[in-house]
């Protein structure tokens, strides 16, 4: 069934980029294809080729093992979304909490996740994972990390 | 050839100075090429300060050092991790992580710096015997052929998913839909932006490679260990070395991707991603075994490879003959010439011609050292396999948060490689291909651009394309190699074995 949702859902982007392409200025073309001509042929492409290989996924899915039950999607486990759940965490908080404390306590939270637990041992390796990661892209590469705010954004300036 | 030139040029080289700055620069380049999002370009960049307290030789030696080790460092993480340091890794990818998953790591890893090395090699002596004829020929090189090459490349997209070669198809055509996102080169239009100002300058395949390889391969591992419930488990699997030995049953292998990825190297625009897929599709194409392609095949390792380095000296010769770049990263050294009151070109070679040997043997000497140290390093590298995979798999994560950032310094771009690392692990899981969206994504762009601008030149003359002498043996050769498959397939299928049984 995850098969028939994502190429639905692959479906549904190429038709949102076809309307898209529909809108794009085609005043100053100069050349035979202007900027649309190619993008459009390769969506049409695509789309065509979605629906053969849908009508595949639609065909295995009816003559599929009917007899064997269908268990919980592993997508569906708390390591994976809890992993996606922690990055998107981590990328709405970083401006705010800063690189450095951000990181420690990403790192913290994908040891647990990942069935380390929180310990002593764990959060001092998050703090030299996070302090490594400072010194090397925003020290030595002078990466532009994010520096928070208020009293966090003031400590950072010591360190990079 | 003026011999006591190249002597002065190998003695220059050779001093106690010059010397620890090719070995330094040689492996800051490895280092940095092999962090996800650094490129060569931007270490270069961020080089080029300390350039200014050395002398004219001194700073391009250090420079052309680290243009050759980055060049070795971007599979350094494409093999163990599946995470390709740069876009002419992600071929090696695609066989250099099933060698890792097989225990391989560092027999991967010894082939992947030899073979580079030797890659390297190859394209210095051509360029230092060759340089004038082959630029010469570089201009020829027109839109007409720039296309060929793209769909040359291309034709490999299809060959990639044996599994469901439709699927393939279709992820290539995603990759190339993605690749028009942006303002269109000719006009300037707007296209689909979606009327996001971030979309306006294009999508940057880092983060959409670092989100379709590394993150993808995480949720992937983090899928499989969570049924087998091995998170915390070290892993015990042998790290296989490589005999030197080794090097030579590759040897033909090897040959025909140093030439691969020399010509293509010299064609000003290409670079080491384009080499790579050319060389290994054309390896493939040839293989008495192309089924094992994709699953762990050391001609998958060594064909891109080996090009992606032959291309990184190659690029060098349009540079310093003509004073045209042939890869962002020589455009950036240009500038660095530049900045120390150089002009590459012509009268280079008459007014600085001890440079120019200078240049060779620093990278040759990188090229060498690299194949020494390296074959050493690897198994240093090797070990971080054995990390139990609760602890690999955040600092895989850290570096590619860091590196989808670097690419900009936007956290919209660590968004990008966070959705295309959902976008790519059902991709994997439902038979697409990841690897042929990238593909896709780096050669879509030089294929729309001179696809138009040479029929703008020719008037709409489509079969110009295919009347042009060198791109319609491009083309020849393209159409030949994806019909390969069917034509070996027919003639097995007529042969006399098989009309006797």
């Amino acid at each position: 069934m995850g098969e028939l949702i994502f190429h639905i859902i692959l479906l549904v982007v190429i038709g949102l980029f076809f309307k898209e392409s529909l809108v794009i200025d085609t005043e100053r073309v100069s050349d035979p294809v202007g900027p649309a001509g190619f993008p459009q042929g390769i969506i049409v492409i695509c789309a065509v080729l979605l629906l053969i290989s849908l009508y595949q996924a639609v065909r295995k899915y009816t003559n599929r093992d009917k007899t064997v039950s269908s268990e919980k999607p592993a997508e569906l486990s708390k390591e994976f979304m809890g992993i996606l759940a922690a990055i998107s965490i981590y990328l709405l908080v970083v401006d705010y909490l800063g690189f450095i404390l951000c990181t420690i306590l990403f790192f913290i939270a994908l040891y647990a996740l990942l069935g380390r637990g929180i310990s002593f041992k764990e959060t001092a390796r998050s703090v030299v994972f996070s302090f490594g990661f400072t010194l090397v892209f925003g020290t030595l590469l002078n990466l532009q990390l994010p520096r928070g705010i208020e009293i966090l954004k003031t400590f950072s300036y010591w360190i990079y | 050839m003026d011999f006591q030139l190249l002597i002065d040029g190998l003695l220059t080289t050779l001093s106690p100075v010059n010397l620890l700055l090719v070995i330094l620069g040689m492996m800051a380049g490895i280092i940095f090429g092999a962090l996800p999002g650094i490129s060569a370009s931007m270490t270069i960049v961020l080089l080029l300060p300390f350039t200014y307290y050395l002398g004219i030789i001194p700073s391009i030696i250090l420079l052309v050092a680290v243009y050759m080790g980055s060049a070795y460092g971007g599979a350094i993480t494409a093999i163990l991790f599946n995470t390709p340091g740069d876009p002419a890794a992600v071929v090696t990818a695609m066989d250099g992580y099933p060698m890792t998953k097989q225990g391989k790591a560092g027999r991967a890893l010894g082939l992947s710096i030899s073979a580079g090395a030797v890659g390297g090699i190859f394209s210095i002596i051509v360029m230092l015997f060759l340089s004038p004829p082959l630029s010469a020929f570089a201009l020829k090189i027109q839109s007409a052929e720039y296309f060929a090459l793209a769909v040359l490349g291309m034709t490999l997209i299809a060959s990639i998913g044996r599994k469901n070669p439709i699927r393939t198809l279709i992820s290539g055509g995603i990759g190339i839909l993605l690749a028009t996102i942006g303002l269109d080169p000719m006009t300037g239009a707007e296209r689909l932006t979606f009327g996001d100002i971030h979309l306006m300058n294009g999508i940057d395949f880092i983060p959409i490679m670092i989100g379709a390889f590394a993150f993808a391969e995480v949720l992937s591992q983090v899928v499989e260990r969570n049924s087998s419930g091995s998170f915390n488990m070290s892993s015990k699997i042998p790290l296989e070395g490589l005999k030197l030995k080794d090097m030579w049953y590759h040897r033909w292998c090897v040959l025909r991707a140093s030439v691969i990825g020399t010509m293509i190297g010299i064609l000003p625009g290409t670079g080491g991603s384009i080499a790579s897929i050319v060389s290994y599709g054309v390896e493939m194409r040839t293989s008495k075994n192309p089924e094992k392609f994709g699953k762990g095949a050391e001609e998958g390792v060594v064909a891109p490879e080996t090009a992606n380095n032959a291309a990184a000296g190659g690029s060098m010769i349009p540079m310093l003959t003509l004073g045209i770049p042939g890869s962002p990263t020589t455009a950036v050294i240009l500038a660095a010439l530049t900045l120390q009151g150089l002009q590459p070109g012509p009268q280079m070679m008459t007014e600085q011609p001890l440079l120019l040997y200078v240049i060779f043997f620093s990278m040759l000497l990188a090229s060498i050292a690299a194949f020494i140290g390296g074959r050493l390093g690897v198994q240093i590298f090797a070990l971080m396999t054995r990390l139990p995979y609760s602890v690999l798999g955040p600092t895989v994560l850290g570096f590619s948060i860091v590196g989808a950032y670097a690419v900009d310094n936007d956290l919209f771009q660590v968004w990008i490689a966070l959705l295309f690392g959902v976008i790519g692990y059902f991709m994997t899981k439902y038979d697409f291909a990841p690897s042929a969206m990238i593909l896709g994504l780096v050669l879509g762009k030089m294929m729309e651009e001179t696809f138009r601008r040479h029929l703008l030149v020719t008037n709409g003359d489509y079969a110009s394309f295919v009347t042009n002498p060198i791109s319609g043996v491009i083309l020849l050769i393209a159409v030949l190699g994806a019909l390969y498959p069917l034509i070996s397939k027919l003639v097995k299928k007529n042969s006399p074995n098989d009309l006797t049984q």
